[in-house]
């Protein structure tokens, strides 16, 4: 299964447009600009998704997972460098917090950005799409890229990795977006993709 | 039926379905304006000094110099030049850079009603 040029190209502008809305709400959270590079689209199979983050420049992450379900079924990954989830945490939250301070709120924090960034994507293609996808309640988790539970499993899966870079007050974090999908699920995703295009008269 | 006296446009995105989603709005809306397109930020620059395009629809986030600086860059040379930015960069900061060097703004996603709104400042 691959992406041809149009769908990627489509894919990229759709998760696009809802990355641009998340940074609309991230920069009002930090009360500063918010720059989001466009999304690079890729799609790979979970053994090669490890692959993907073990060539990033770190090995500690810190991950915030949802659950989507509808006329596609994803599990949707937001992926930070550890050290970087802190300093997003201290942005927020303001300067006047110790270390110790910050740290408890990391989770809390790192739940919020999450939830914004991928309801953000996820509504960008249901909108688009005109379909209405559930998700669940985000879920924050540290870990390595052994440990990182979707690196394990025997279900065939797809992964949908988008590389984001952000910057916020010249701060730059590097980020993936990965949306875990069933080959079904996947293959889904790709015929409403296509009936948008067609829509459109663009196929 | 090629007329140089009708409206030119350039469409600037580094998407390929956008700069298609919009040529085909237009063409439905303007069917004699003529269309260009760039798919970066300097290629932009080079064409709108080339062929003087009337109106220009400009992303902002692409590979290169950014929309908003390319925007600026043919403002500065061709101040006549009516120029919309159609981005998904929907912060206050862009609207703001955007309104203060007199380009009109539209959020993407792109739909008949947010090119009529493009539309409407071009022949505004």
């Amino acid at each position: 299964m691959d992406l041809n040029e149009l769908q990627r190209d489509a894919l990229g502008e759709i998760f696009n447009i809802g990355v641009g809305r998340a940074a609309s709400s991230l920069s009002q959270i930090v009360n500063d600009t918010v720059l989001l590079s466009a999304p690079e689209v890729t799609l790979v199979h979970r053994e090669d998704a490890a692959k993907v983050l073990l060539g990033s420049e770190f090995r500690q992450f810190s991950t915030v997972s949802q659950h989507f379900s509808g006329a596609f079924d994803a599990e949707a990954m937001l992926v930070f460098p550890e050290s970087n989830a802190l300093e997003i945490v201290r942005l927020m939250v303001g300067p006047h917090m110790s270390v110790e301070e910050l740290s408890e709120f990391e989770q809390e924090a790192m739940c919020e950005v999450g939830n914004i960034i991928l309801n953000a994507c996820m509504s960008a293609l249901a909108d688009l799409f005109h379909l209405s996808l559930n998700g669940t309640l985000p879920v924050h988790r540290f870990g390595d890229t052994e440990s990182l539970t979707f690196l394990a499993g025997s279900q065939e899966q797809m992964v949908l990795v988008l590389q984001v870079d952000m910057t916020i007050s010249q701060q730059r974090v590097q980020g993936h977006i990965l949306f875990l999908l069933s080959v079904v699920s996947m293959q889904s995703l790709l015929d409403c993709l296509d009936i948008y295009l067609r829509e459109q008269g663009l196929l | 039926m090629e007329n140089n006296n009708t409206p030119l446009l350039l469409i600037v995105d580094d998407s390929r379905m956008s700069r298609m989603l919009i040529r085909a709005i237009i063409t439905d809306m303007r069917p004699t304006w003529r269309i260009i397109e760039a798919s970066t930020g300097d290629e932009s620059v080079i064409l709108a000094a080339e062929h003087l395009p009337n109106f220009v629809s400009m992303d902002v986030n692409m590979p290169g110099i950014s929309g908003l600086e390319a925007a600026g860059r043919i403002r500065i040379r061709h101040p006549e030049m009516r120029i919309v930015l159609c981005t998904a960069n929907i912060q206050e900061s862009t609207r703001e850079a955007a309104n203060k060097v007199g380009i009109h703004f539209v959020a993407k996603p792109i739909t008949a009603a947010t090119i009529g709104d493009a539309v409407a400042f071009f022949e505004g």
